[in-house]
């Protein structure tokens, strides 16, 4: 297996009244926020020491969580502090931006400057984003599709090229740098939902599960490699990444102590979770999809209430190294995942959360490569 | 506006051309398909003719246009041509669809003096390098499915007589009028056309892959390329509100085509 640590450049605990979305950023403060930056950026550094295979980041709106409302931005700092693992971008959400020739730029300069490690997520992204840049959700597959067929013409077609679409318009297009990666970098596309999961089976291009649970994202990859074969080829592991948090403490008590009370402050709470309803219910998911869009009218119903109950459902990976490669060898078995996108920040403290990292590279990953 | 389109007929040297027209303005001549001139009910040549005079002739071997004395594909250049000075006053925009590509980048070339400017819409000049191998013979249900798409534009659907007249059109004349060797003799002189030229490509097209009409980009200096999402072959049909519009802009604004005039901004 290969191991991916996700950095969203959080910004840490914000004192808001109501927890209400999108967070209001009178309660912003340039200390906490200069310091998550600095965070972020020296661990990334630690985290490619240690021998991650993939260092990520990925673009998310109005939100204290991750400051990368451009992820290549942010992509662009970690290509000059992180000097072997991959650059992962998990991803841009291209139907949002109104511009995917920006996106193709930005991904070829950023395949560019890590000299070749850029790894491609082109995204639908979670259903409240559509309520960032006013875009219809009922849009937004067809945006999707159509920014990713201009993207990956943009890359590869090496003759200047208009573009007459439903939603996107361009009269030349003819990127400079192309990716150095050719024909093109590793991509994946978020499959949590069947229309996305046939989507990347058709494109023959990797796929990614993130805010999900081990039996959907079981049942997810299972779709999808059942798509593929439809289309006459077979995902390498490495094409499945699966996405959660991650807490390895000294011992499994040790480690359950230290984020038990992200159970008591869930993420998924307040407007977030209503945001997330208005859009899920407006025409975001495809009539396939009526499981999620059940799912997504009450988000903060469907998370466990206990650190237990997350890790026997695959929500979380927690407890000592012993027991933490027991839980990542059942993500292995039971969806497939030859990757895993490992969110670290539940630690609260930065030391622990370092700790929690140096942990798992030095005690989980060397025996659960071989997985 | 509703635009009337005419059937008329020309003499040209003794051979009767018939064609259709409509409209009032800059004179576009439409070089049809191996099909000949499109259905009668598909709407671009009304909907072009808004703005534009619209001419549609069907060349010398389709539909009601006899045979005549043309031999080969450069016998029918000079028949177009002759058709061209006889019923325009003016240098005309060409728009050559599939088959008729070849015609419009001789006439380019042979011509220019006639030619305003040349847009080329799914060419077939060179596609037969691109060519499926040969397997089993699609049914007229799945050609009809290559040619307009998921969702052609029709004011009325073609009848069981037209679809009968379109492929008596392509079997008679795609061998008359083949050319040999991959039309390498138009292929080494295209680099001589000077005039703008726009050129369209379906992003959905089965029958003339986009690579297959990428000599014409890399041997004319003046020829841009745009691609219509999810277009199939028949662009003037399977999208004909892009098509039109680009086809528009192209011949209204020359080289200006290129900058955006439309405004983003939402009156008040």
């Amino acid at each position: 297996m290969k191991f991916s640590v996700f950095n969203g450049m959080p910004y840490g605990r914000v004192q808001q009244p109501g927890n209400r979305w999108p967070v209001p950023n009178q309660y912003f403060d340039p200390d906490q926020a200069r310091r998550a930056v600095a965070n972020c950026l020296d661990e990334v550094e630690m985290e490619d020491e240690l021998g991650f295979d993939w260092i990520a980041c990925a673009e998310h709106h109005y939100s204290p969580f991750n400051l990368a409302p451009n992820v290549s931005v942010l992509a662009s700092a970690l290509t000059q502090r992180v000097k072997r693992a991959k650059i992962a971008i998990l991803g841009a959400l291209i139907p949002l931006t109104g511009n995917p020739v920006r996106i193709a730029e930005e991904f070829a300069m950023i395949d560019n400057l890590s000299n070749g490690r850029l790894v491609a997520g082109l995204l639908r992204g979670a259903p409240y984003e559509y309520l960032v840049y006013n875009v219809n959700p009922a849009e937004s597959r067809t945006r999707f599709e159509e920014a990713w067929d201009l993207i990956i013409k943009a890359w590869t077609d090496t003759m200047p090229f208009g573009w007459e679409g439903r939603h996107f318009h361009y009269r030349n297009v003819s990127i400079w740098p192309r990716p150095l990666q050719q024909p093109l970098p590793p991509i994946y596309v978020s499959g949590s939902s069947k229309e996305s999961g046939e989507f990347a089976a058709r494109k023959k291009v990797g796929l990614g599960l993130a805010f999900t649970n081990l039996p959907l994202a079981a049942e997810a990859a299972k779709h999808y490699r059942a798509k593929a074969a439809e289309y006459g080829w077979e995902p390498t592991p490495e094409q499945i990444v699966y996405q959660l948090p991650i807490h390895v403490g000294e011992t499994d008590e040790q480690a359950h102590e230290v984020v038990r009370p992200m159970f008591a402050h869930t993420a998924l709470t307040g407007g977030i979770v209503d945001a997330n309803r208005l859009v899920a219910t407006s025409g975001f998911f495809g009539r396939g999809d009526a499981k999620l869009v059940e799912r997504f009218k009450d988000l903060g119903s469907d998370e466990p209430r206990s650190v237990e109950e997350a890790i026997q459902r695959g929500t979380i990976i927690c407890g000592g190294p012993k027991s933490v490669f027991q839980q990542v060898k059942r993500m292995r078995e039971e969806i497939g995942c030859g990757v895993l996108n490992l969110i670290f920040d539940r630690a609260g403290a930065p030391d622990k959360k370092r700790r929690s990292i140096e942990l798992f590279a030095k005690e989980v990953m060397p025996a659960a490569r071989e997985l | 506006m509703s635009v009337a389109v005419n059937d008329k007929s020309v003499d040209i040297g003794g051979l009767t051309v018939h064609y259709r027209e409509a409209g009032e303005g800059k004179t576009i001549v439409f070089l049809h398909g191996a099909g000949g001139a499109p259905p009668r009910g598909s709407s671009f040549v009304r909907l072009l003719g808004e703005q534009h005079r619209v001419l549609v002739p069907s060349r010398p071997g389709f539909d009601e246009t006899p045979v005549g004395e043309s031999k080969t594909i450069l016998d029918v250049v000079e028949v177009m041509a002759k058709f061209i000075a006889k019923i325009s006053p003016t240098k005309v925009h060409l728009v050559a669809q599939s088959a008729g590509g070849a015609i419009g980048a001789w006439l380019a070339v042979l011509h220019p003096e006639l030619v305003e400017s040349l847009v080329l819409s799914a060419p077939a000049a060179f596609a037969h390098r691109h060519a499926p191998p040969a397997g089993a013979r699609p049914t007229p249900e799945e050609i009809e499915h290559r040619l307009y798409g998921d969702h052609p534009i029709w004011d009325t659907p073609p009848t069981v007589e037209e679809r009968k007249r379109i492929a008596g059109n392509a079997q008679a004349n795609m061998a008359r009028f083949s050319a040999p060797e991959g039309n390498s003799d138009l292929l080494a002189r295209i680099g001589e056309i000077k005039i703008p030229v726009l050129l369209i490509c379906g992003g959905a097209d089965r029958m003339i892959p986009e690579s297959a009409t990428r000599p014409f980009q890399e041997k004319i200096n003046s020829c841009s390329r745009i691609v219509i999402y999810d277009a199939a072959h028949e662009m003037p049909i399977s999208a004909t509100h892009p098509w039109v519009k680009l086809v528009g802009q192209f011949v209204d604004r020359g080289e200006y085509w290129v900058v955006n005039m439309e405004s983003s901004a939402t009156p008040l």
